[in-house]
């Protein structure tokens, strides 16, 4: 029995060690197989090309890395695409699964290639094989935060909210380009306001059947170039960028050198003293934008805003604001009632923000297609939408090894209409931690969003 | 034309020579109490045709002599006592005439709680008495509307204004309230020195608030709705004359309580004792009042109080020197302290107030003296103040995140915001980051005076007498308050100082004429002409106003057929006609002559803030010009009225017709002058080398330039870039309204025979009411916050017709009828009134239509394209949506006029960012498709219940329930297919108790 079994692992070692060995380079590789050196076993070495496709056409990217593994798995081959999108290999006979993953970021868009192909039999006459990639798409820039329902301001037993402010996150791995991030509202802009959505009809939005959602009030976008690294974000204060917690001490400092102020100096008629700037926020950080509905201030909701950005240059947000041809009358007469038809095509992401105090009369302001879902706010408690956390994705980022914190005790589930994060990781806390962050971008503001308790930069 | 006049003057010749120097007669006689016979002091007789009267002495004599022999009606009154009133041929001497009077309480059967038409007037005049106005428990005078034809009982609570409103809606244009006169005892309340009867936020101007008389003193109050004597200036849509107790009367304790309201008075009237010659010294009638009234019994905090204080004097002086020529004088005053006060609030804001002062003085003389004299037989002399204290003080909550500016300059320039001092003028003041408090205060304290001489002269005829009116009135309006002020300049808000009392005072000056005719035709039969003339002359020194005269001709004919006295069998037992036209002029108050003087304030530069929030602010503030208009003429109001009473078979019905036409309606009007200035924008400083801590700012007061100094002195001062902006500036002037208001309606009473087995009688009364204002005058609009294309401030202005709005006129009805049960049983003394009051038709439907009818809106085919509009599509067909264009524009470069609808249509293809521009002038009706259709608002009820009961002589109590079904259904509008709660039309149910008790 010893014997047999001697026999059999000398056998089954032979066979490991000669399974084993890397197929040397073939300095002219030729398609036929080559010849054996005498009585030696002879393997004979087939040259394959491997295709990526997606959506039904060659991948041409060049460069992209391939990976071969043989039935056993104990064997891989590595390639690279060429400039058609396919990788070469010289393997033997036999079954193999190749696979591939390409990430690249296009217009503000985080995109992943991912396919396999498991199926590759290597044999005479048998050497073009296809793998067929899964394209995704999501957002590279998201709502990370938005902050416009106001605080408490116990000294003067009252409330502020001239301390708006939102976070813009890049939620991928590669820097991302803010530059055309054009900021807007949608109408009505409060979600209870009475005599209810105008834009439903029989259960339908007005616009749904068209390729707009409704602009209101203004719009904002940069002046300059603006690039977010790779899970990192931008604050933008709404009306006064200034440390508000010099006067109001709930409320938040919106004076960091870093942020952005959604400036009135090229809007004239938007006169309201709540326009102001800190000395140390750099003129380069002051933004532009317009309005087409008469005002003061940009109106955005201070309970329940219906908050969206979208991706245009600056040039064409300004002609879209004030082309009035153009402009819906469905909310009313005039020019207090203005609305832009902005492409939903263009919209990049969404929240929609309900007032927690008036949940039976709230409706929704977008389409499906943006945005499903609500997040109650109870406004005036210094409350915000956050975003949760896509806990499987940012467990997955190897680089998050020990750096995430979990049990987050953020949230207001305690409270009526309340929420918090499901994943349970603390976000803020595992990003000082050194964690990347990967946000839930679902399209739906209650699977991706949650009231906050206490403002993210709040400190 | 001459033949007629020689025959009219023959005519009345013929008619007056006869007796006006014939023999004269003396009435002569006692009165006296019925039930006890004691005589009834300072009861007062008087002669109707003859206006010769007489005051009953402590034993109850009185004589009148020099009577002309003549059919006269003889009219006794005493407080607490019931009228009496008998026609009586004057033939001779008559001697110990004994009139006994009846006590007015409850064992009476005639008591009544319902107004009652003034039978012997030319004109529409109605009278509810005490019994009526406690029986309802009146706690504001003005609730007494309730009880006029088609009237709806209101809400009683003190804490909000109320006024008087004859013949027209509180809401509606003409401002029928302001023209509404209020008198107590012959003193006019008049509000024209105040500068706070403009409605907030309107063009709109109210009439004297009736919060702050007196309920519990009133004794009767009239109200003439028709044409009024000439006597009566300063009005144009009636007269309200409260009458309060005078004489001598019991002490008299009253205690009230509903839900919201609290009262508690007392009166009393005690005689000051005799001269030695036996005359009176004259009696001395006392009233306290305390009511304290909430706006909301769930929390009775804010609060409205009243605590008034009057005294009257009154004496007949007719012994002695005075035996023949008898003098009757009285005397007044009234104070009242109060006020609306919700300090005491807990659900307000911590130390946040607001109390508003109702204080007042009123006081006033008048003697009538009998002369008897062939070209005179009575002269009266009145003189009154009325002193108002209606100080607002507001304390109200601040905070700011960055230091906030007050502006409190008054000079056009630029100002940049400094720190206060109190030796500076502080025209900016920069306040520091923070949340504080500051009261602010608007100190109104109108007084009015008046003087006035009025003769009579009575001459009687056998056929015909005739009364001459003549008289003069003076009247002084002037303000003595500080006008808008803070209480600490340091941390007040923005505002402009403006003292009312720099405000000149206005004066006016009437003459008028008036002639009473009265020809008897046989019988009961009479025909009764008055015309008279009025002529007021205002007179306003130092101001652009100058002097204004107007006239006023007022026209009363009345023809009597008969009278129930002598057709008691008969089932015609009462039958009159009359008809009244007249015009009456509403002087102007202060707010309307002086709009509060308004300034743009424009913040043309911010710095950026430093490290606790401090910045620096400068602002181009520009006096807006206000036009004082001399071309301004008062606001009149043309009424024409026809009445008719009779009654069939002892049902007593009374019709009352009229039109009423309000012209030359106040109103402040904007206009707009194009202006420029230098901005600053805050990036025109970012980034200066001048270190931001080192950075001192300053403007130039003409040009607007921001300067930036170095306070270490390293660099020279730099003046910022600044930004040219042209824009419009609203200003404003007083104007008279092109197109006058009109109102019609129909008043009725029928008062049904009594149901003599229940004691019971049941009136119907209801008015019809209609009402259309068309808006007519051009109206300019200037869209401020909004940008031109090019990224300037908005450039364009449109002028449109009438107002910017969908609608420019309203027209409205109603049909408003009461049903009221009265039973009286005199056994118990107790009185028991069931009224329902529905509302049969409320209709409105606003207008959008030029003078010659063509409508100025157009039906939109697309309500998404503004241009899709079709000129001939009504927009009263039915649901649709409109639109509305300007019909001229201009712009800020060219101030020529340009006919809007044609550029609009032209810049579309040819100049799109004009063309954008100008749809901002568009008023589109795209939000509700129904802004024209017909608005019926279905019928509503309510019913009220009143109880009133006298124990003894010494107390009564009376009860009352408002919508005492508690309906709290809703009404359907046929316009917006909505219902909503009835609540809006009716009070919610409510009730009350009053106690009084008598101590003889």
């Amino acid at each position: 029995m010893k014997k047999r079994f001697l026999l059999l692992a000398v056998a089954a070692f032979s066979l490991m060690v000669a399974g084993c060995e890397r197929p040397t380079p073939d300095p002219e590789p030729g398609p036929g197989p080559e010849p054996g050196p005498g009585p030696e076993p002879v393997v004979t070495l087939y040259d394959i090309a491997v295709q990526l496709v997606s959506e039904g056409s060659n991948l041409a990217i060049e460069g992209i890395p391939m990976t071969l593994t043989d039935e056993s798995g104990m064997a891989t081959y590595d390639g690279t695409t060429d400039a058609g999108g396919a990788a070469a290999f010289k393997v033997p006979a036999g079954t193999y699964a190749a696979s591939a993953t390409y990430k690249t970021a296009e217009d503000g868009q985080r995109i992943a290639y991912n396919g396999s192909n498991s199926s590759i039999s290597v044999a005479e006459g048998s050497t073009s094989f296809q793998i067929n990639l899964n394209k995704v798409v999501s957002q590279q820039i998201i709502i990370k935060e938005l902050y416009s329902t106001g605080c408490q301001y116990k000294a003067a037993n009252k409330t502020y909210s001239n301390d708006g402010y939102i976070i813009l996150y890049n939620n991928s791995d590669l820097p991302a380009d803010a530059s055309d991030i054009v900021f807007c509202f949608s109408a009505p802009y409060t979600s209870f306001a009475s005599g209810g959505n105008k834009y439903i009809v029989d259960g339908k939005f007005l616009f749904e059947s068209e390729d707009w959602t409704p602009a209101f009030g203004g719009m904002l976008w940069f002046k300059n170039p603006v690039e977010i690294p790779p899970y990192s974000q931008i604050v933008i204060a709404v009306f006064g960028a200034i440390d508000h917690t010099q006067t109001v001490e709930e409320s938040v400092d919106l004076s960091d050198p870093s942020y952005y102020w959604m400036s009135n100096t090229d809007i004239p008629q938007w006169t309201m003293a709540k326009y102001t700037v800190a000395e140390t926020i750099p003129i380069e950080h002051y933004m532009s934008g317009a309005a087409f509905v008469m005002g003061t201030a940009w109106a955005l909701s201070n309970n329940s805003p219906a908050f969206y950005i979208g991706k245009m240059d600056s040039a064409q947000a300004k002609a879209l604001c004030e082309n009035a041809d153009e402009y819906d009358h469905t909310l009313g007469n005039g020019a207090a009632n203005n609305v832009v038809k902005f492409p939903r095509a263009n919209v990049v992401d969404a929240v929609e923000v309900w007032s927690a105090a008036n949940m039976e009369k709230c409706y929704y302001r977008f389409s499906a297609d943006i945005n499903t879902g609500y997040v109650a706010i109870t406004n005036n408690q210094g409350h915000t939408a956050y975003r949760n956390v896509d806990k499987e994705a940012t467990e997955a980022l190897e680089e998050n090894a020990g750096k995430l914190v979990y049990d987050y005790a953020g949230g207001t589930e305690s409270e009526v209409n309340g929420s918090t994060d499901p994943s349970g990781i603390d976000a803020e806390a595992s990003i000082a931690a050194g964690a990347h962050i990967i946000y839930s971008d679902t399209n739906d503001s209650g699977k991706d969003f949650h009231q906050r308790r206490v403002a993210s930069i709040k400190k | 034309m001459k033949k007629r006049v020689a025959l009219v003057t023959i005519f009345l010749f013929c008619v007056f020579s006869a007796n006006s120097f014939a023999q004269k007669y003396t009435i002569s006689g006692t009165i006296s109490e019925k039930a006890s016979g004691r005589p009834v002091e300072f009861a007062t007789i008087v002669l109707e045709g003859s206006e010769l009267w007489a005051v009953a002495d402590s034993a109850g004599r009185f004589s009148i002599s020099g009577v002309p022999a003549a059919k006269t009606i003889l009219n006794v009154s005493c407080l607490g006592y019931v009228p009496w009133s008998r026609e009586v041929q004057i033939s001779k001497d008559i001697k110990d005439l004994s009139i006994k009077l009846d006590l007015d309480n409850l064992a009476l059967e005639s008591a009544v709680v319902t107004a009652q038409e003034d039978a012997n007037s030319a004109t529409t005049a109605r009278t509810i008495d005490k019994t009526a106005l406690d029986h309802v428990q009146v706690m504001n005078v003005s609730d007494i509307s309730a009880l006029l034809p088609g009237g709806a009982t209101q809400d009683p609570t003190l804490t909000a204004e109320k006024q008087f409103n004859i013949r027209g809606g509180s809401a509606e244009g003409g401002n029928p309230s302001f023209t509404t006169a209020v008198e107590v005892d012959g003193v006019r309340l008049s509000n024209n020195a105040s500068f706070t009867n403009i409605v907030s936020g309107s063009n709109t101007f109210k009439g004297t608030n009736t919060n702050n008389i007196a309920s519990s003193n009133i004794e009767s109050v009239e109200v003439i709705t028709g044409v009024p004597s000439v006597e009566y200036g300063d009005m144009s849509s009636g007269v309200v004359k409260i009458n309060t107790r005078k004489g001598r009367t019991p002490l008299t304790v009253t205690m009230s309580s509903s839900p919201k309201t609290k009262q508690l008075s007392a009166s009393k009237g005690f005689a000051l004792g005799h001269h030695k010659d036996g005359s009176s010294r004259g009696v001395i009638n006392g009233s306290l009042e305390y009511t304290r009234s909430v706006s909301e019994p769930m929390s009775p905090y804010t609060s409205y109080d009243r605590k008034q204080l009057s005294l009257t004097y009154s004496n007949v002086l007719a012994s002695g020197r005075h035996a023949r020529y008898p003098l009757r004088i009285s005397a007044g005053v009234t104070g009242n302290l109060g006020g609306l006060d919700n300090e005491a609030d807990p659900d307000k804001h911590a130390e946040s107030f607001i109390k508003n002062r109702d204080n007042s003085l009123r006081g006033n003389f008048e003697a009538n003296w009998l002369l008897s004299k062939p070209w005179i037989t009575n002269l009266e002399i009145k003189a009154s103040a009325v002193y108002s204290d209606k100080l607002q003080r507001e304390n109200s909550p601040y905070s700011a995140a960055v230091s906030s500016t007050s502006l409190h300059a008054l000079a056009e320039g630029y100002y940049l915001a400094e720190d206060y001092s109190a030796t500076a003028n502080n025209d900016a003041v920069r306040i520091a980051p923070g949340h504080w408090y500051n009261t602010m205060c608007l100190d109104d304290r109108p007084l009015s005076t008046k003087l006035s001489v009025k003769t009579n002269w009575a001459i009687n005829g056998a056929i015909a007498n005739n009364k001459v009116k003549a008289g003069l009135d003076w009247t002084m309006d002037k303000n003595f308050g500080r006008g808008v002020y803070s209480e600490d300049l340091a941390s007040a808000p923005t505002f402009r100082t403006w003292d009312f009392s720099k405000v000149p005072a206005m004066h006016n000056m009437a003459a008028y004429l008036e002639d009473n005719f009265m020809l008897h035709l046989g019988g009961d039969s009479r025909l009764n002409l008055i015309a008279g003339l009025r002529s007021d002359n205002t007179y306003i020194p130092k101001s652009a106003y100058g002097l204004t005269s107007s006239l006023s001709p007022r026209f009363n004919l009345k023809y009597t057929m008969f009278t129930p006295a002598t057709r008691h069998k008969e089932f015609l037992k009462e039958f009159s006609v009359r008809a009244s036209w007249g015009v009456a002029v509403k002087q102007p108050s202060f707010s309307v002559l002086y709009p509060t003087p308004s300034y743009l304030d424009i913040n043309v530069f911010t710095s950026t803030a430093d490290a606790y929030n401090n910045v620096n602010r400068a602002y181009y503030v520009v006096p807006r010009t206000i036009e004082y208009n001399p071309a301004l003429i008062w606001q009149r109001n043309h009424q024409a009225e026809v009445g008719m009473d009779l009654n069939l078979g002892g049902t007593r019905i009374s019709l009352a017709g009229y039109y009423n036409k309000t012209l030359h309606i106040f109103t402040t009007e904007d206009f707009y002058e194009p202006m420029s200035y230098t901005e600053t924008q805050v990036s025109a400083v970012q980034g200066l080398p001048i270190a931001a801590n080192d950075r001192i700012y300053s403007v130039d007061p003409t040009s607007g330039a921001i300067i930036v100094s170095d306070v270490t002195g390293t660099h020279a001062p730099i003046t910022a870039e600044g930004i040219t902006r042209k824009r419009f500036i609203n200003c404003y002037t007083e104007e008279n309204e092109i197109n006058p208001i009109t109102r019609m309606g129909l008043e009725w009473i029928v008062d049904f025979a009594r149901i003599q087995p229940l004691n019971t009688v049941i009136r119907l009364d209801g008015s019809y009411y209609q009402y259309k204002n068309l808006f007519i005058d051009e109206t300019p609009y200037y869209p401020t916050n909004k940008a031109s294309y090019d990224g300037s401030l908005y450039k364009y202005i449109g002028y449109y017709y009438g107002e910017h709005s969908q609608s420019n006129g309203k027209v409205s009805k109603s049909l408003k009828t009461n049903l009221t049960i009265t039973t009286n049983i005199p056994s118990v003394r107790m009185i028991v009134s069931l009224k329902l009051e529905s509302a049969l038709l409320t209709y409105s439907r606003s207008l959008s239509e030029r003078l010659d009818g063509s409508q100025r809106s157009y039906v939109l085919a697309d309500k998404s394209d503004v241009l899709s509009y079709i000129p001939e599509a009504s927009i009263y067909d039915g649901e649709c949506y409109t639109v509305f264009f300007p019909d001229t524009y201009a712009s800020i470069d060219d101030p020529t006029r340009r006919p809007f609808l044609e550029d609009l249509l032209k810049t579309r293809e040819e100049d799109p960012q004009k063309y954008a521009d100008l749809t901002n002038l568009i008023v589109p009706g795209t939000t509700y498709n129904y802004t024209f259709l017909k608005d019926y608002i279905s019928p509503y009820f309510s019913a009220n219940f009143s109880v009133t009961k006298e124990i003894g002589d010494m107390a009564s109590i009376s009860f009352y329930a408002n919508n005492f079904f508690n309906n709290m259904g809703q009404v359907y509008s046929s316009k917006t297919g909505n219902y909503s709660s009835v609540s809006s039309y009716i009070p919610r149910f409510y009730y009350g108790i009053t106690l009084r008790l008598k101590f003889n």
